[in-house]
C-alpha cells in the first residue's frame, strides 16, 4: 500500500476520525482527533441519541430535508455512524439487534443526537483537512509552512 | 428534573464549543505547536460563545414579539 494512496487514507479517515493523520506520522494530533471525536459521539449515544435513517422520498408526509441534512453530517463520524445507523436498517429486514440502544421518547435523545451531529461534522473538518495538508494545496508545504506558521503567530 | 435538562444543555453548550474551537483548530493549523493551537482554541471558542449569546439574546427579544 503506498503512502500516498489517497482514497484509502480519506475513506479509512472517514471510518476512524484521526486516521490520514495516524498516516502521516502525526501520532499525537491523530490520537487527539480520535478520542476527542468518538468521545463526543459515544456520549451523544450514551444519552440516548442516535442516527436515524430519515424519510427521502419528497412524497411522504415524513420528508424533511433538516433531518436528511443531519444524517448525512452524523454519518461522517463512519465507524461509529454505521454502528449507530445499523440496528434501524437491519430492523427493516427483521433482525433485531442491540447496538447502541436509543429511545426518541427519551428527554436526552434531541441532545444525544447533537452531540452525534458535532462528531460527524467535526470529523468531515478532520478528513478535508487531511485531503488538504498531504494531497492537496498545502502537500508538500510542511517545513516552511511550519517556520511560516511559527513566525506569523 | 427540568432544571437537569437546562444544565445539561448549558454544560454541552460550553463543551461542544470547545470540542468544536479545538478539533478546528487542530485541522487547520497541522504544524504548529501545541501551545499555538492552544490560543487559536481558546479565541475561536470565545468568537464562537460571543456570537451564540448574541443569537441567543436575539431569540430571546423575538419571543417577545
Amino acid at each position: 500500500m503506498g503512502r500516498n494512496n489517497k482514497y484509502f487514507v480519506l475513506v479509512m479517515s472517514w471510518l476512524v476520525p484521526g486516521f490520514g493523520f495516524a498516516w502521516h506520522g502525526l501520532w499525537w494530533r491523530a490520537l487527539f482527533f480520535f478520542v476527542v471525536l468518538e468521545a463526543a459521539f459515544l456520549a451523544g449515544a450514551f444519552l440516548q441519541g442516535s442516527v436515524l435513517v430519515p424519510e427521502f422520498a419528497y412524497t411522504n408526509k415524513d420528508f424533511n430535508l433538516v433531518t436528511i441534512l443531519t444524517f448525512f453530517t452524523q454519518m461522517f463520524n463512519g465507524l461509529l455512524g454505521i454502528v449507530s445507523v445499523a440496528p434501524d436498517l437491519l430492523a427493516r429486514a427483521g433482525i433485531h439487534v442491540r447496538i447502541l440502544p436509543y429511545n426518541e421518547t427519551n428527554q436526552w435523545f434531541d441532545l444525544g443526537s447533537f452531540y452525534l451531529l458535532v462528531s460527524g461534522g467535526m470529523n468531515y473538518f478532520v478528513m478535508m483537512s487531511t485531503c488538504d495538508h498531504f494531497y492537496g494545496r498545502k502537500a508538500g508545504m510542511k517545513p516552511e509552512y511550519a517556520a511560516h506558521g511559527a513566525q506569523k503567530q | 428534573m427540568s432544571h437537569l435538562v437546562g444544565a445539561a444543555y448549558l454544560f454541552s453548550l460550553f463543551l461542544l464549543t470547545f470540542v468544536v474551537a479545538s478539533v478546528y483548530s487542530a485541522s487547520q493549523e497541522v504544524y504548529t505547536s501545541f501551545w499555538q493551537i492552544w490560543r487559536q482554541t481558546f479565541r475561536r471558542a470565545l468568537k464562537l460563545l460571543a456570537v451564540l449569546a448574541v443569537l441567543a439574546i436575539t431569540v430571546y427579544f423575538l419571543c417577545k414579539i
